[in-house]
């Protein structure tokens, strides 16, 4: 199996498997499903790596994005306990 | 890649019944699932695209130098003939102004020869070069099925195949051809002459000569010849 396989495969269970977790808890903050998301993200492709090294436009703006928007929902999260 | 657009398609979908509903959960689910997408666009992406446009960019480089030699040669608007011997199982894809039939494959070298005078550039193929295992069609019908896994399931260059005959010509058209692909279709030593028309001449163990061969739409077609 491709590196690229594994990932998307590996990360859609993980995905599945955090998002079921959340509903059954009761979780009713959405960033929260999203938040989980982006970390599983980070933490596959850090392990599996893949592209082998090698990163493309998209992947890269596709990080920024992601890392943009999980910046907001933690500091979205730390103001609403601060105020 | 457009796994990942159906996904980011039904996350939309999902969070604006959420959104009616007012279900954070939905929402949430939703927005997991749109990440979900979104990385599969963005891998699918990158993966394998800039090699090919690397690719790309030495084999336009290169075509100038390769139009300077055939030109030189006058051999710049020669249709591609493939030249299979029976005996010796041997494939050489030939630019020459000769006929096919008056060529023998004892003659053809691989590289640059002159035959009686004409110039003849020969690329001697063997099916070890094409990448994959080689599939023998006894019909165009088991052509079309052999192009489709090669061009389609193996390589990924085009979207469909179709193989027809008419009045002893065999019409391959080549349908949703990839843009970096279809950009080079028409010049001389492209991948597509290179590759698909040995492969065919191959798969029927026979000789083929081009008779014509046109771009539309990212439609490419190319009409042979079997002798």
């Amino acid at each position: 199996m491709k590196r690229i396989e594994l990932f998307i495969l590996v990360f859609t269970l993980f995905t599945v498997m955090f998002n079921t977790s959340l509903v059954l808890l009761g979780e009713r903050r959405f960033d929260a499903y999203i938040a989980v998301t982006i970390l599983l993200y980070y933490v596959f492709y850090a392990l599996i790596d893949p592209l082998a090294g090698r990163t493309g436009r998209a992947v890269q703006a596709l990080n920024i994005c992601l890392f943009l928007l999980f910046i907001t929902i933690v500091v979205y999260r730390i103001l609403e306990i601060l105020t | 890649m457009f796994t990942g657009v159906n996904i980011i398609a039904f996350s939309i979908v999902l969070g604006v019944y959420g959104f009616v509903v007012y279900s954070t959960q939905l929402i949430g689910v939703a927005g997991s699932l749109g990440v979900l997408g979104g990385v599969i666009v963005a891998l699918s992406l990158a993966y394998g695209e800039p090699t090919v446009r690397f690719m790309n960019s030495y084999f336009k480089i290169m075509n100038s130098v390769h139009v300077k030699i055939l030109d030189d040669l006058r051999l710049g608007n020669v249709l591609p003939k493939i030249l299979f011997s029976k005996d010796t199982g041997e494939c050489f894809f030939v630019l020459s102004k000769r006929d096919l039939q008056a060529i023998s494959s004892g003659e053809v070298v691989h590289g640059v020869s002159l035959l009686d005078g004409m110039p003849v550039l020969a690329i001697k193929i063997e099916h070890e070069d094409l990448g994959v295992p080689l599939e023998h069609a006894r019909n165009y019908r088991e052509l079309e099925h052999n192009l489709r896994s090669l061009l389609v399931d193996n390589y990924g260059v085009c979207a469909g195949v179709s193989v027809v005959e008419e009045a002893g010509v065999a019409r391959i058209v080549l349908t949703g051809l990839k843009r970096d692909l279809a950009e080079i279709a028409n010049t001389p030593l492209s991948p597509l002459d290179i590759i698909v028309l040995p492969y065919i001449s191959l798969s029927l163990g026979k000789s083929i000569i081009v008779v014509d061969r046109f771009l539309e739409d990212n439609v490419f077609t190319v009409r042979i010849k079997v002798v």
